[in-house]
């Protein structure tokens, strides 16, 4: 990834983040100014998403192809995701409790986004469990594939069909609950966050490499 | 501005200007040995 577009994710996260603050007014209805957090939380939860399909992507390609490279997208996605779905689930946590008073309510949206953690928290361990590198692969990309399958369930339906704490959508194109600035802000954000993606997949999947170059040239090299 | 709004601002940029000191910081490392391992290599 070239220098300039890294200076210019620099520039624009820091853009973002004034403009949160300075350019936009706090959303009705929320406690003081914690409808902000949606710059932030929402494009969180979008990068962990996102990297879950890539991850599901990776392991497809691997299975199709047998390419190690494929392999390194899936297993560094697949991380990826979940520090994104951490990090939602604690910024998530944070407006909770100002919001409702606790930190963990059970409510729907934080029901499911604990049982994505989960389940790709087990995609690690089914890794570490299996020695054999090949089978490795193939057993890690079989489960990605079928835990991505509960992603949409999780992420997007399970929080509409039933009552829940968790602010209604402002990004319905029918009836859009957002100001032009604050709509203008939030877009802005999740460009920035999908950037800061790319670059840290990118940097992960390069480490990858590394190690697995290290693990072929060296006689009892230790492969993930 | 409202009170305190401004400390927060400045919270969160110092947290992304460490942060995207980090990766600069780990991409020139990862460039470094990349560059080793291929000298390694030829």
């Amino acid at each position: 990834m070239k220098i300039v577009y890294k200076i210019a994710l620099l520039l624009w996260m820091g853009f973002i983040i004034v403009a949160a603050f300075r350019l936009t007014e706090a959303a009705q209805g929320f406690p003081g100014q914690t409808s902000r957090i949606l710059f932030f939380h929402v494009p969180q939860a979008w990068v962990a998403t996102l990297s879950f399909l890539l991850s599901m992507i990776g392991s497809a390609l691997f299975l199709a192809r047998r390419r190690t490279r494929a392999d390194h997208l899936a297993l560094a996605a697949a991380e990826l995701g979940f520090v994104f779905c951490i990090l939602a689930t604690a910024t998530g946590s944070i407006f909770a409790k100002v919001t409702w008073g606790s930190y963990w309510n059970w409510d729907p949206r934080e029901t499911s986004i604990v049982l994505l953690l989960m389940i790709y928290g087990a995609y690690f361990a089914l890794r570490s469990a299996v020695p054999d590198g090949e089978k490795k692969k193939r057993f890690a990309a079989v489960y990605a594939i079928l835990a991505f399958v509960t992603v949409p369930f999780l992420v997007f339906i399970m929080p509409r069909i039933t009552l829940s704490l968790h602010p209604e959508d402002t990004m319905n194109p029918v009836n859009p609950g957002m100001d032009p600035a604050t709509l203008k802000v939030f877009l802005g954000a999740m460009a920035a966050y999908t950037g800061l993606y790319a670059w840290m997949l990118r940097l992960r999947m390069r480490v990858l490499v590394l190690e697995h170059r290290h693990a072929s040239v060296t006689p009892f090299g230790n492969d993930r | 501005m409202k009170d305190g709004l401004g400390f927060v601002l400045g919270v969160n940029l110092v947290i992304w200007l460490g942060i995207a000191a980090y990766l600069f910081i780990l991409d020139r490392k990862i460039k470094r040995l990349e560059n080793l391992t291929e000298g390694d290599n030829r």
